[in-house]
C-alpha cells in the first residue's frame, strides 16, 4: 500500500484520522456505489493508485503525491482496475479534518472529468446527499452489516459500540473485516438494528437526526437511546411510522380484478333451529 | 406482493398435540373444533334469522388470530373464556405459490396430510378457548407470525408494507412462547413463568477487542425481562436454564425442629 503525499503523518497503508469521508466509486457506466460511509476519527485503508491508467476514460489518475483533501472539496482518485473495461474510481467527499491536509486534483466523476488542477467542487458538508442503499441480501458478511449499519446511521464506531455493548476497537474491527467472528447474540442484533435503519433509509429519512435528536417515545428517549437499552422493538415501531406518507401514496393505486375462488366440501354452514334475538344476550 | 416464509411451522403434526408443552397462542391452528359461522336466514319466514349450525368434526379447523395480550387475563395469565378464530379450508385448486392476491385468505401449505389450506380472515368468529386443550396441529414461527401480520394488515387497511415492526413483533411474542415452552416443559406447569419474566433482567455482558464476552461485566439496569425479550434473548435462555436448573428436583429442605422454649 503506497503512501502518498500529505501534509500529517500518516501510518502506510492507512488513511489516517480523516473524519467524515465518504467512499464512492464510479464503473465505465458512470452508476455511482457508496463504498463505504466514514465517521470521525477512523482509520481506513488508502487505495493503491500508481499502476492506474484512466487514459481508456480520458481522465487522468492522480499521480503519487498529489491527492490532497481539504474541508468540502471532492476529490477523483482511482483505486483499482480489474480490467481494462472496469476501471473503478473513488470519490472522496471531505470534511473538517485536523492533522490532515488533501487537496484534490480532479473534481468531477469520471464521465465529465475537468481538465488537471480545476478547482474541486465543494460538496455540502452539512447533510448526507441521498445515496441509494439497497437492502443486504440474506446471509450478508459481519463486514458487510457492520458497514451498512455505520453508513446508513452516520453513527461514529464509538456511538455505535455503545449500542452494541462492545468496544469501540470491536466495532471498527467488524466493519474492516479484522473481527469476523462475533457472539451470536452480537451478530442478531447486528441483522436487528441493520433491518430497523435499512427502513428508516427507505423512507429517506436523516437516519443520525433521527437517532440523536427526536423524542418520540413516551419515555422521553431517543431512538438512540433506546437502543442502548436494548429496547428494539419500541425502535422498530418508531420506524414504521417513518413511511406513513410513503403508505398513503402507495394504498392509493388500484387493486387488480380477481376471480372467486371455488371452495371444497370443508366450507360449509347450515342453518340450526336457533333464532336470532333482538337484545346482546349470549 | 405476497410474503410467505419458507419455514412456516415449528410444530406440525397430522395428529394432535403439536408441541405439547407450548401454551397456546397467535397463530396455533387447531384440528375438531367447534366453529361459529354467519347467521343463516330462514327458508321459510324471509325476516327471520337463525345462528349457524357449530362447525365440528375432525376436519373442522381453525387458526387463532387474537394477539396473546388481548387472549389472556392480564392478572391470571390463563387463556380468556372466549378467543377469535378464523375458520381453516381445504385451499381452492385454483390458487397457489406465490400466494397473491386474495387477501383475506392465508394460506397454510402442507398443513394436514400434504394438503395445502387457508384461513379465512373475514370470517372470523368467537371460539370456545376450552375446546383447544388437546386439538392443536401446527404452531407458526416468527416468519410465520410474521407473514400473518402482513395479512391481517393488508386484508383489513391494504397496508402494503412488511414493516421492522412486525418482524419485531412476531420474534418477541416467538421468543416468550419458546422460553414459556421450556419453562412449562420443565416445571410441568405454565404457572410461574410471566412472574420470572417480569422479574428483572440480570444484564448483557460486555465484550471486549477480540469480541469475547468479559465475565462479571453483566449489571441490572432495572428492566423487566420482557422489556429485552428480542435484543437480549441469549441471556434470557441462559438465566431461565439457571432458573430451572436451580429449582428443578431440588428436595424441600427438612422443616425446623420446634422451638423447645
Amino acid at each position: 500500500m503506497r503512501q502518498l503525499g500529505h501534509t500529517g503523518s500518516v501510518p502506510p497503508g492507512h488513511l489516517g484520522q480523516v473524519p467524515g469521508i465518504r467512499l464512492v466509486s464510479y464503473d465505465l457506466k458512470d452508476q455511482r456505489q457508496v463504498v463505504a460511509m466514514t465517521s470521525p476519527a477512523a482509520t481506513y485503508l488508502l487505495p493503491e493508485l500508481s499502476e492506474l491508467s484512466l487514459a481508456d476514460t480520458g481522465t487522468r489518475a492522480p499521480s503519487r503525491g498529489e491527492i490532497n483533501l481539504l474541508h468540502g472539496t471532492v476529490v477523483i482518485g482511482a483505486i483499482t482496475k480489474d480490467e481494462a473495461e472496469s476501471l473503478r474510481l473513488h470519490h472522496w467527499l471531505s470534511f473538517p479534518s485536523s492533522g490532515f491536509q488533501w487537496v484534490p486534483r480532479m473534481s468531477s466523476p469520471l464521465s465529465s472529468a475537468p481538465p488537471s488542477g480545476e478547482a474541486p467542487v465543494a460538496d455540502t458538508a452539512s447533510a448526507p446527499p441521498a445515496e441509494t442503499w439497497p437492502p443486504l441480501a440474506p446471509g450478508a458478511s459481519v463486514v458487510a452489516i457492520a458497514s451498512r449499519i455505520h453508513g446508513l446511521s452516520g453513527l461514529s464506531d464509538e456511538e455505535l459500540a455503545a449500542i452494541f455493548k462492545v468496544t469501540r476497537e470491536t466495532f471498527n474491527r467488524w466493519r474492516s473485516g479484522a473481527l469476523n467472528n462475533p457472539t451470536p447474540g452480537s451478530r442478531r442484533r447486528l441483522g436487528l438494528v441493520l433491518r430497523v435503519l435499512e427502513e428508516g433509509h427507505a423512507h429517506g429519512v436523516n437516519l443520525k437526526d433521527w437517532l440523536l435528536n427526536t423524542l418520540p417515545s413516551p419515555e422521553g428517549l431517543t431512538p438512540y437511546e433506546l437502543l442502548q437499552k436494548g429496547h428494539i422493538e419500541e425502535v422498530a415501531y418508531l420506524a414504521a411510522e417513518l413511511g406513513a406518507k410513503d403508505l398513503q401514496a402507495q394504498q392509493a393505486s388500484e387493486e387488480p380484478l380477481e376471480d372467486d375462488l371455488i371452495f371444497g366440501d370443508d366450507d360449509f354452514w347450515t342453518s340450526s333451529d336457533l333464532e336470532g334475538v333482538d337484545d346482546d344476550v349470549v | 406482493m405476497a410474503y410467505l416464509p419458507d419455514d412456516l411451522y415449528c410444530h406440525r403434526l397430522d395428529d394432535p398435540q403439536a408441541g405439547p408443552h407450548r401454551p397456546i397462542s397467535q397463530g396455533d391452528v387447531f384440528a375438531d373444533i367447534p366453529l361459529t359461522g354467519p347467521a343463516q336466514r330462514d327458508a321459510k319466514q324471509e325476516d327471520t334469522w337463525r345462528a349457524a349450525k357449530p362447525r365440528t368434526g375432525p376436519k373442522s379447523f381453525g387458526m387463532i388470530v387474537t394477539h396473546p395480550c388481548a387472549g389472556r387475563s392480564p392478572s391470571t395469565n390463563r387463556l380468556n373464556p372466549v378467543l377469535s378464530v378464523a375458520p381453516v379450508v381445504r385451499c381452492p385448486s385454483e390458487w397457489g405459490p406465490p400466494w397473491d392476491g386474495h387477501l383475506d385468505l392465508f394460506p397454510l401449505p402442507a398443513l394436514r396430510d400434504a394438503s395445502d389450506y387457508v384461513a379465512k380472515l373475514n370470517e372470523v368468529g368467537p371460539m370456545p378457548s376450552e375446546a383447544f386443550e388437546g386439538h392443536r396441529i401446527a404452531c407458526l414461527t416468527s416468519g410465520g407470525l410474521t407473514a400473518l401480520y402482513h395479512r391481517l394488515a393488508r386484508n383489513s387497511i391494504r397496508y402494503p408494507e412488511i414493516p421492522a415492526h412486525f418482524g419485531t413483533e412476531a420474534e418477541r411474542l416467538t421468543n416468550e412462547t419458546d422460553l414459556w415452552e421450556r419453562w412449562t416443559e420443565v416445571r410441568e406447569t405454565e404457572e410461574g413463568f410471566q412472574d420470572w419474566l417480569s422479574g428483572d433482567f440480570e444484564g448483557q455482558p460486555e465484550e471486549d477487542e477480540n469480541g469475547e464476552p468479559v465475565a462479571g461485566t453483566a449489571t441490572a439496569s432495572g428492566q423487566p425481562r420482557r422489556a429485552v425479550l428480542v435484543w437480549n434473548i441469549d441471556e434470557l435462555r441462559r438465566e431461565l436454564e439457571d432458573e430451572l436448573g436451580t429449582s428443578r428436583g431440588e428436595a424441600e429442605p427438612p422443616a425446623s425442629p420446634p422451638d423447645p422454649t
